[in-house]
């Protein structure tokens, strides 16, 4: 169970898991956000503003704080990469594989732009600690696995994150 | 000796050495000439990079033309490229693709545009345009084109249509005959004996020589049951005109994008002829031959192409064109990514348009506003495009040229005024209203995708601050109207992304609004038009929790006596057309009434036919056709935790051998018992007596209570019949298709009465 | 491309749902009065989005305290009518049979 988030220049911090993983990077995020400047790669859509918000109670000097930006395809998720300079912010690279799984592009073509992308974040690290967030594909295939699995292999660093248990326990009388 | 001929421009597609052109002269023959043709496209990168992708070029078998040139990026200004023209465009996808995978790191440019996209974009040409050629021999010399695709009645091309239809549905059962018609002549053909069959059908045309081949399932069944019956037998069927070239055949593919699944039904064309199959065409039942000759005009792509394709498909044909003719580079992906916003910018402008609630009950004389093609018409107006630098939110024009956006969406949005005003200056009877009607619903439903595309993943021209500079105009130009309208004392009963319904004492015709509309027009700088105005209209609540009000769910009656509807039964695909026509009849009669105050006496009518219905209903009198429902699978069976209704009926279907793809929709009946619906597409017709009666009448006294509860309590309750807060809260019902909704939350005693119910409106 | 964030009646339900606990322990007429306000808060979807509130549940506390207030002042007006009149006459306008309130409050004339 991650409790916290803490990147550290040099490596990226990945993790794998189901959505509502999620909540907790959107808290991290919170968190950062009161510190410093925090630089957010949306890569399926994940960054959800009001939570985030709510989570620093709605204080706008910190919202102004958090820089997000939304790739809608694999092309864009490079394109962001590189276009992000190698600061002393930490960032975090939500859902990075959600639009890889996207089959409308060959898979040696989405195989290429993610080892791209790999060298991007090894750029990023050089001065900068970061995050990035995995989940599996909801449609299984070979390549999604090839490409999960590329991923981990340039990790050092990788945490799988186990589904949290139902809170609500059924009531046991003994 | 070069000669001149006229005519309509027919079909364009490559071959060996060029392309092959045909034309329907003037003097009623059909012409195939040749023409030479090259096609180019562009790679840009590190010079040592691009001098190295020359000299791999010039190795390659494909002859082609090298040259180094300055182009416009849309989102990086000039830039140095390659340019790769080929002189043999059909072998350009080949020679793209071993490129690409030689040197993936480069940009590509105009690298995946149709060859016929191209044609078009350098003689401004489209199918059916009227033109002038000159030609030598077999070879054309030059190309004019006489009118444009913005011409209100351009000289109609004397198509030859030939019409082949299976005598039942494939699916349902095996067809017997084909039903051919042309002309005059109509029969029926067995297929019981193939050989005669096929002669007699290569007989008739090439005796007839249509141009359009039109069918009924001809690209899932009947062109692949021809050309496989025709080659079982030996006997050649000319469905091309030009029998050098093959058919073209796409498979049919199901693929995951996006987190949906795209599923693409199989697709047969013709060369040097169209094939167009009712089943499969975009917008026939709107909008038949006329739709699609206009689509494939004002997109310009080729017939066959633009019946089957999505509109928004044919807005980037349009972009595509107009980019490259003014020397503006297409790229090949959507690579441009969002520069970043701060998370409270995120939150100030990632909004759609603005949806308010409407005051729900029945209300009078109500004036319909809109304006017209609203984003498009922002777009032109602001000169909204990704090229264009955005300085504020002011509703101020972007500085400098117009844009590709504009440019392309102008002529459209121009067109379509157009017919809209020439359609309220024509006669009602004239014969020009259903076609004028059908081409600007062509050009409307091109405009509503054009939004999405701004800022869609796969838009080339796309940009998502483009796309949120249009809904924040959206929304300033619908709150001034909205001030202009209580300005002027009206009371605002509903607004919604680009439409508005007013009300004021004495405002009963269109003329009446007329100032209001001017006003809105003076403070948008966009048009806005009466949609209508309404002898009643009412506004429905949820169906969950009657106090909430729901946005685009209402019925009326304009004073033309037309009705328009949204967001109930008769509207959604899934409702048994029983049910929707049930509905619409109900409205129907309700419509007979002259103002709101006759509806007292029309509804003990809409009453009565109710019961009728009710009763054909309890007495299955009714057409089992008219019972079926019709839901999209939506995902691969194994991933139901309880299988839908349609994924039981898809089990059925796959039971007997039919394969159903997610996305692909699937017809079924309720029935008794488990599983509780029966496929309809299956050899053996279901069982009439086993139809679920009893929830085919909760579903049609359902949509029935949608419509007459308000009109019943309007003539019936309460002093206040123009517009009352009407429905008592009723207990939460559980939803009966597709699974339960928990309302849970909702439950509410039955003798709670809303004492604050009035939501405004009260007299 | 398009919309990240939910819209306007997804977060209102967000919101709302996150009030569940506290409702759930209150009596079930209190929950009724509860619900009340929320619709009241959905009365008014269009514009608490268009606030662009980075915290919406306070847009939504403003949009019930208005709906309560215009309720205020409908009454009001009604009292200041019925004042007026004298006794025995008919029910006020607006008021019919089914929407009149439960049988504590004073509304009902006499």
């Amino acid at each position: 169970m991650i409790t916290s988030i803490e990147p550290k220049t040099g490596s990226w911090i990945l993790l794998i898991g189901p959505r509502n993983l999620n909540g907790t990077l959107l808290e991290a995020i919170a968190k950062l956000g009161s510190i410093g400047l925090v630089r957010v790669l949306d890569g399926g859509n994940r960054f959800a503003a009001y939570k985030v918000a709510r989570a620093v109670r709605g204080q706008a000097e910190i919202l102004k704080r958090i820089t997000v930006a939304r790739a809608f395809n694999c092309y864009q998720v490079l394109s962001l990469l590189e276009d992000t300079p190698s600061i002393p912010s930490p960032f975090l690279v939500l859902d990075m594989l959600s639009t890889f799984y996207d089959e409308s592009v060959k898979a040696r073509e989405r195989k290429r732009l993610l080892y791209a992308c790999i060298v991007q974040l090894k750029r990023l690290v050089r001065n900068a600690g970061g995050v990035v967030s995995i989940h599996p594909p909801a449609v299984p295939s070979q390549t999604a696995t090839e490409l999960l699995k590329m991923v981990q292999d340039y990790t050092f660093d990788s945490y799988y994150v186990v589904p949290k248990p139902s809170p609500y326990e059924p009531m046991r009388l003994f | 000796m070069i000669e001149t001929i006229s005519g309509w421009l027919f079909d364009i597609y490559p071959n060996e050495t060029g392309l092959s052109v045909w034309l329907i002269g003037e003097d009623g023959k059909r012409y195939q000439f040749q023409q030479d043709f090259t096609a180019t496209f562009y790679a840009a990168g590190p010079a040592a990079s691009l001098r190295s992708l020359w000299r791999w070029l010039k190795e390659q078998p494909i002859p082609v033309r090298l040259s180094r040139t300055e182009r416009k990026d849309v989102f990086s200004g000039i830039i140095t490229v390659l340019a790769v023209e080929i002189l043999q465009p059909v072998k350009l996808d080949e020679l793209f693709r071993n490129m690409a995978a030689a040197y993936p790191d480069l940009t590509y440019y105009d690298s995946d545009i149709s060859i016929a996209l191209r044609h078009a974009a350098k003689y401004d040409t489209f199918p059916l345009a009227r033109c002038r050629l000159e030609v030598r021999g077999e070879k054309i010399v030059s190309i004019s084109a006489l009118d444009t695709p913005w011409d209100l009645e351009p000289e109609a091309a004397p198509l030859r249509i030939m019409s082949l239809e299976p005598d039942c549905d494939p699916a349902r059962k095996d067809p017997k005959a084909i039903l051919v018609s042309y002309g005059r002549v109509s029969y029926s053909l067995p297929f019981d004996k193939p050989v005669p069959f096929l002669i007699g059908l290569r007989a008739d045309i090439r005796r007839y020589d249509p141009d359009v081949i039109l069918t009924s399932w001809g690209d899932t069944w009947l062109l692949p049951f021809l050309m496989k019956l025709s080659q079982d037998n030996g006997v050649a069927l000319p469905l091309n005109r030009d029998e050098s070239q093959e058919l073209v055949e796409k498979k049919e593919r199901t693929y995951f994008s996006y987190g949906q699944i795209m599923y693409r039904g199989r697709q047969v064309l013709l060369r040097g002829r169209w094939h167009l199959d009712k089943h499969n065409a975009m917008m026939w039942g709107d909008y038949g031959l006329i739709g699609v000759l206009e689509m494939a005009r004002v997109t310009r792509q080729p017939a066959q192409e633009a019946a089957r394709l999505s509109p928004g498909t044919g807005i980037s044909s349009m972009q595509f064109v107009t980019a490259m003719q003014k020397g503006i580079l297409i790229p090949w992906h959507k690579g441009q990514s969002e520069r970043p916003k701060t998370a409270m910018d995120l939150i100030r402008s990632d909004m759609g348009g603005m949806v308010y609630q409407p005051t729900v009950g029945l209300h009078r004389d109500v004036g319909g506003i809109d304006f017209v093609s609203m984003y498009p018409g922002i777009m032109v107006r602001f000169n909204i495009s990704p090229e264009v630098p955005r300085a504020g939110n002011d509703l101020e024009p972007g500085p400098g040229e117009p844009g590709i956006i504009p440019m392309t969406l102008a002529p459209i949005l121009n067109k379509r005024l157009a017919l809209k005003s020439a359609l309220l200056t024509l006669n009602k009877y004239d014969c020009r209203r259903p076609v004028y009607s059908a081409l600007a619903s062509a050009e409307k439903w091109l405009l509503v995708t054009c939004f999405g595309y701004l800022g869609y993943k796969n838009a080339r021209f796309g940009r998502i601050e483009a796309h949120e500079s249009v809904t924040a105009f959206g929304r300033e130009a619908l709150l001034r109207a909205k001030e202009a309208a209580e300005d002027m004392d009206y009371e605002i009963l509903h607004m919604y992304v680009d439409g508005l319904w007013v009300q004021k004492e004495g405002c009963k015709t269109p003329k009446d609004f007329e100032a209001l509309l001017a006003e809105v027009t003076e403070r948008t700088g966009l048009p806005i038009s009466m949609d209508g105005v309404y002898r009643w209209v009412v506004f429905l609540p949820s169906k969950v929790d009657q106090r909430v009000p729901v946005a685009n769910r209402y019925f009326g009656v304009f004073q033309s006596g037309e009705i328009k509807v949204r967001g109930i039964e008769a509207r959604r695909r899934d409702t048994a057309p029983f049910i929707s026509e049930t509905q619409m009849a109900i409205m129907e009669i309700l419509a007979r009434a002259e103002d709101a105050d006759g509806l007292k006496d029309v509804l003990p009518k809409a009453q009565a036919f109710v019961q009728k219905q009710m009763s054909a209903l309890r007495m299955m009198k009714v057409p089992v056709e008219k019972l079926l429902v019709s839901q999209k699978l939506s995902r691969e069976l194994g991933e139901y935790s309880t299988p839908s209704p349609a994924a039981r009926a898809v089990r059925q279907l796959e039971a007997t051998g039919k394969v159903v793809r997610p996305g692909q929709r699937v017809r079924f009946l309720f029935t008794l018992g488990k599983p509780g619906v029966s496929a309809w597409d299956v050899p053996e017709q279901p069982d009439t007596r086993c139809i679920d009666i009893a929830r085919y009448r909760t579903l049609l006294q359902r949509a029935v209570d949608t419509v007459l509860a308000p009109i019943e309590q309007s003539v019936n309750g309460g002093k206040d019949s123009e517009c009352l807060y009407l429905f008592p809260i009723k207990k939460a019902e559980t939803l009966a298709e597709g699974g339960s909704q928990n309302l849970g939350e909702h439950n509410v005693p039955s003798n709670h009465i809303p004492y604050n119910g009035m939501q405004g409106g009260e007299r | 491309m398009g919309r990240t964030l939910p819209s306007a009646t997804m977060v209102f339900m967000q919101e709302e749902a996150a009030f569940g606990r506290f409702r759930r322990a209150l009596r079930r007429s209190d929950q009724v009065a509860l619900d009340d306000l929320f619709v009241s808060a959905r009365q008014h979807l269009a514009a608490t989005q268009y606030a662009a509130h980075a915290l919406p549940f306070e847009v939504m506390l403003l949009a019930m305290l208005l709906e309560e207030h215009k309720e205020v002042m409908k009454l009001r007006e009604r009292m200041e009518a019925g004042s007026t009149q004298s006794a025995g006459n008919p029910p006020l306008p607006g008021f019919s049979q089914e929407d009149a309130p439960p049988a504590e409050t004073e509304e009902k004339n006499d």
